[in-house]
């Protein structure tokens, strides 16, 4: 009897004195300020008085953030990408004044967004699925270019962007590098020219994310 | 090593899908890029006017000279133009019988940009008797006229071009007198057509019946 009593109270305090860094110390997510880097592809619907101008989905869109992640669940982060859509019009006579222009219109439009980020995520830095709001502001190089047959109506200059966006990055496990990045991001930019009154798209993207320290 | 090849393959395929602007018109057929842009003077009746005088020839205007050319093209050009203008009840005289109209076809093919900046040659000044014996020259490279441009386009791009024009010589001159915009025959009538092809023999008759479709005003009185 005594004899079996005995191991099994060694085994005990043996677990008692074992060392264990993961409960004793906290990832070095939530202690330090760490990095994370995304890049997204996506697709950008038109909205507002963009869609006068193209009225159609662009399928050519990237985005490219870095974030650093503070502790406290939040990130700073500063983020650019390109965003081009285009349409084609069939020919048609255009009518101004007692000017008549019949052509070929490719109507085209670059954003080159640099923005500064600030996010809140609603689970901790290592957590494996991090959901998030985040607000951009910055400014944006928009680039109107309306082809008449070969010839170009063009106009290009910085104006003032905003881009909040709700989002969630998906790690698969905690403290996890690589992950999923899914967002949509709705954008106004203070860009007025011909059709356009304040360019406005709801940019829904998807890409991948790594974070480190 | 495995993220290292999902980046490179985010970026493959981002690469290939995202487009620009820059190739925005690859697939543009040449009729397509054909652009004809017509422009006129509201303030005129052109009911009043019934003759009109056509060189046989095309000026080829390239920056600030000019020469005279006849391609086979060019030919076709001003046949044609002849054919819509006499269709539309004009009738083409000599420049010896008091044409109302002047109709100059030019081809320009310049290295700058503006239609503001565009010479208007001495060659029709002199073909239709406005040369130097009505005036004093004004303006460098005029010899009599400078051309009267009623409104300004402009594109900023491309340097080879049709431009037929039309100008009021049954009422002379406007802006008499003396300065630099005396003697200025009035450009009742402009057509640019821009783009490629356009100086290719077998699109030349469209292109100048494309510009008349658009110009339905030209119309003489029945």
């Amino acid at each position: 009897m005594l004899l079996l009593v005995i191991p099994v109270t060694v085994t005990l305090a043996q677990d008692d004195y074992v060392n264990r860094p993961r409960i004793s110390f906290e990832t070095p997510f939530n202690r330090y300020v760490t990095f994370n880097m995304s890049a997204h592809y996506g697709v950008a619907v038109p909205m507002g008085t963009q869609t006068n101008y193209i009225n159609r989905v662009s399928p050519a869109n990237a985005v490219v953030q870095m974030e650093w992640m503070f502790p406290q669940r939040f990130s700073l982060g500063l983020l650019s990408g390109y965003q081009y859509t285009q349409e084609r019009l069939p020919r048609q006579v255009y009518q101004f004044d007692s000017e008549a222009i019949s052509a070929v219109q490719t109507r085209t439009l670059t954003i080159i967004p640099a923005m500064a980020t600030a996010a809140y995520y609603f689970t901790d830095n290592a957590a494996a699925f991090r959901p998030y709001v985040q607000l951009g502001g910055g400014v944006a190089r928009v680039n109107y270019t309306k082809f008449w047959g070969t010839l170009a109506d063009q106009e290009a200059r910085f104006s003032g962007a905003i881009a909040p966006a709700v989002g969630f990055k998906l790690f698969g496990r905690r403290e996890g590098g690589l992950g999923l990045d899914v967002r949509a991001q709705y954008q106004q930019i203070f860009y007025n020219y011909a059709e356009i009154n304040n360019n406005q798209n709801l940019l829904l993207s998807a890409g991948l994310t790594y974070r480190w320290y | 090593m495995g993220a290292v090849a999902v980046w490179i393959g985010l970026v493959g395929v981002g690469g290939s899908l995202v487009s620009c602007r820059d190739n925005a018109l690859d697939d543009l057929s040449v009729d397509d890029s054909q652009v004809f842009i017509t422009n006129y003077d509201r303030s005129v009746n052109f009911s009043q006017y019934r003759t009109f005088s056509l060189p046989d020839s095309v000026v080829v205007a390239s920056n600030n000279q000019s020469r005279i050319s006849l391609t086979l093209a060019e030919r076709q050009v001003i046949n044609r133009v002849t054919e819509n203008l006499t269709a539309r009840g004009f009738q083409r005289v000599g420049k010896g019988q008091n044409p109302d109209l002047g109709v100059a076809v030019i081809r320009v093919n310049n290295r700058f940009t503006g239609v503001s900046a565009l010479p208007y040659s001495p060659f029709f000044m002199d073909w239709w008797g406005f040369g130097p014996g009505f005036g004093p020259g004004f303006g460098p490279g005029f010899g009599g006229f400078s051309p009267y441009y009623q409104s300004y386009y402009t594109f900023q791009v491309q340097e080879n071009y049709w431009l037929i024009e039309m100008v009021d010589l049954r009422n002379g001159p406007v802006n008499s007198g003396t300065g630099t915009n005396a003697n200025q025959l009035r450009v009742i009538f402009q057509a640019q057509v821009r783009g490629d092809g356009i100086f290719d023999e077998q699109s030349v008759n469209n292109i100048v019946n494309a510009v008349f479709n658009q110009a339905p005003y030209l119309q003489a009185a029945r």
